[in-house]
């Protein structure tokens, strides 16, 4: 121990000898108003928009309002301490958070300070909050998707690295189960994945940490979370602060996700304190740069091209409609700046379609040019006889006893896919048996097999793969762009022998008595 | 802050008006004067209803009699406005405006000990140089900074004291 002491004596002899005593020079004004998280400042006359300003007490807050004699700010974090009279200090610096690898595993508040008691982060790497979006010659298209495991978006709505891909729909719809899905897809892949917390409860955040941690999904994650209790300046950082962490994989070559959970409640925080700086209130009382807001937000996620490293940010917002009304303020404004939506249905998620996705309203705009050619192949036109199926069934339901015999067909094949594309939660499905499933679906294996009993098959037909499919298996994982008559055959045979193990068709109506006489 | 916009303009309109006058120091006197007998007590007695109207404006022009022109004019228009509380900013706004006008800042100096008036002309002294504007500057004693010295020009803060040399020593010892 004493050995130690005087080590440490050393080391601060050594930082007392190395400390250079400046003069510092910097702007101050006085508090004039303080309360709701939001100060007013008197003086600042040097004042840069957005600085980080230090009310002492290890207390900061950003410039948001620069007036002519006095200067509006948001408080980051407790405010109670700050009073009338107190001297405040421009820092010089603009809002930044720890990033790197470090914070894979943690989670943490959106300035990168820890909240799961494991300890300091130990970062080397500050990234900027709020920077300028890569523009147009840094970019390229994307070419790599996304596996979210979830079947219906994989087959129809693919989505690419770099991709702004909304989710969207009304509360308990399934939305942050689909976001959570592909968090837990990546598991032992290249993908980091950030999940932010966006004024939610902080059970529901807990029970979500939980999960993931219980799917080993922590291991490529990191949460940032401003909860419902934290203030509205945090929640209005907080995805601008998922999103720096994101950056920092991403203009390092490598792919980053990053799930902002939700703007609706991010745009709520906005409007708070925008109206508390008494900036003028525009439609739904919101501030007139609201656009602005979640545009400048989403454009940060892109693929970068290979001079600038090769990396890509994609980003899942999600945004909560009241009553499915799709067309209010925020839902419209995020569905135009993203490159398509999953809208998520209440009538679906309650007749037991889940995910509730909704084939007609949504959209994957860039996502097709990503998807791997063994799934676009295997479920071509696949979407279309869900639609025709859907259109059709909407018309028969109050009695289907007088149909010709190919709408017969076309609704039982839409049976059947809509059955394949159930999916229970946390339990993605890897890209050869996707393909293997919904190639049977699409082109009519399960026609013959009871509706009841397609998800037995599906599950059979896994473990198939899994033993005597094997070859197949590998093939369609090693060279997922490729497809051939040889391929399309190794499936069809796979199935039809599976089909042959397994008693899965409607058996013959001479099966039954010959049952009986065997016993 | 309240009014604080309504009575930089008027102090804007008083300065104009003083300046085509030649008369910036008079304005200046009359309005710091106005401003220290416009206590809250005084512009609550004035804005009494239950007094007739003739009667407070009568009050006004006899307490504003020896006062310039323009300054009288303001007393009585605000008076009609019932916004009498503001002539207080006015004056300070007037004060400000003037001391922009002719170069000349405020500036705090702290430091530990009592300066030697010699040190406080010599200090004063290098501050215009450097800012290379009149300075009309206070003095305050804090012992806390224990050495060196704390000067604020206008906005701007130049803390030179041990105090936060020391914290920032902490500081970088803690985060290192």
């Amino acid at each position: 121990m004493a050995g130690k002491s005087s080590e440490i004596t050393d080391i601060i002899k050594a930082q007392i000898a190395q400390f250079e005593g400046k003069a510092e020079s910097v702007d101050v004004g006085t508090v004039v108003e303080i309360g709701d998280g939001i100060a007013r400042i008197h003086g600042l006359a040097g004042c840069l928009a957005s600085e980080l300003l230090d009310f002492g007490h290890n207390t900061f807050g950003l410039a948001f309002n620069l007036e002519e004699d006095t200067v509006s700010a948001i408080i980051l974090g407790e405010y109670q301490q700050i009073k009338e009279g107190d001297e405040v200090k421009t820092t010089g610096r603009i809002i930044e958070t720890p990033a790197g690898d470090e914070l894979i595993g943690r989670v943490v508040d959106p300035l990168g300070r820890p909240l799961d008691g494991k300890g300091p982060l130990n970062t080397k790497h500050f990234q900027r909050v709020d920077v300028v979006a890569p523009g147009v010659i840094a970019r390229q298209n994307v070419d790599t998707p996304v596996q979210t495991g979830i079947k219906s978006i994989d087959a129809m709505f693919p989505i690419g690295r770099g991709q702004r891909e909304l989710i969207i729909g009304d509360r308990a719809t399934g939305k942050t189960a689909v976001a959570i899905d592909t968090i837990i897809n990546q598991k032992g892949q290249d993908l980091v994945c950030i999940y932010v917390a966006i004024g939610q409860k902080e059970s529901s955040v807990a029970k979500i940490v939980a999960t993931l941690d219980e799917h080993g999904a922590m291991e490529h994650t990191i949460v940032v979370i401003a909860g419902a209790s934290d203030s509205a300046t945090l929640q209005y950082l907080a995805p601008f602060g998922g999103c720096a962490m994101g950056e920092y994989f991403r203009d390092r070559g490598k792919d980053a996700l990053v799930v902002y959970d939700d703007l609706t409640k991010h745009a709520w925080a906005y409007r708070q304190v925008s109206l508390l700086v008494r900036r003028p209130p525009g439609r739904e009382a919101y501030p007139g740069d609201v656009f602005y807001l979640h545009s400048r937000l989403l454009e940060r996620a892109a693929r970068m091209n290979k001079a600038n490293g090769g990396g890509s940010l994609t980003a899942l917002p999600v945004i909560e409609t009241q009553a499915n009304d799709i067309s209010a303020y925020i839902p419209t404004n995020v569905i135009s700046i993203t490159d398509g939506q999953l809208f998520m249905e209440p009538d679906l998620f309650n007749a037991g379609f889940r995910p509730a996705i909704n084939p007609g309203l949504s959209v994957s705009r860039v996502g097709g040019d990503a998807q791997k050619k063994i799934m676009s192949r295997a479920t071509r036109g696949m979407k279309l006889q869900l639609q025709q199926y859907r259109e059709l069934a909407a018309f028969t339901q109050f009695g289907a006893s007088d149909l010709d015999k190919s709408t017969l067909q076309l609704l039982r094949r839409g049976e059947r896919i809509s059955e394949v594309l159930k999916q229970p939660q946390y339990s993605p499905v890897r890209i050869d048996q996707q393909v293997a499933i919904l190639f049977a679906a699409n082109r009519g294996y399960l026609d013959d097999v009871p509706k009841e009993k397609v998800s037995d098959f599906e599950r059979d037909l896994r473990r198939y793969i899994e033993t005597q499919g094997k070859q197949l298996s590998d093939r369609l994982l090693s060279k997922p762009d490729e497809w051939n008559d040889d391929v399309e055959n190794a499936i069809k045979k796979l199935l039809e022998d599976f089909k042959k193990a397994h008693a899965y068709g409607e058996q013959p109506k001479a099966q039954q008595p010959v049952a009986a006489a065997a016993q | 802050m309240a009014g604080g916009s309504g009575a930089r303009r008027y102090a804007e309109a008083l300065l104009d008006i003083a300046a085509a006058e030649r008369a910036v120091p008079a304005y200046r006197a009359s309005l710091d004067a106005l401003a220290g007998a416009f206590t809250p007590d005084v512009v609550r007695g004035l804005s009494d209803q239950r007094v007739p109207s003739e009667r407070r404006r009568a009050a006004i022009e006899a307490a504003t009699r020896s006062e310039p022109r323009a300054v009288r004019a303001v007393t009585s228009i605000l008076q009609q406005r019932d916004r009498l509380e503001i002539v207080p900013d006015i004056a300070r706004f007037f004060g400000e405006l003037v001391d922009r006008r002719e170069g000349i800042v405020k500036a705090k100096i702290t430091t530990p000990i009592e300066l030697a008036s010699a040190q406080r002309d010599e200090l004063v002294r290098d501050l215009e140089r450097a800012s290379g504007k009149t300075i009309r500057a206070t003095f305050a004693v804090d012992p806390a900074l224990i050495g060196g010295a704390r000067v604020q020009v206008g906005d701007r803060l130049i803390d030179a004291s041990l105090r936060t040399q020391l914290g920032e020593l902490a500081r970088e010892m803690a985060s290192s």
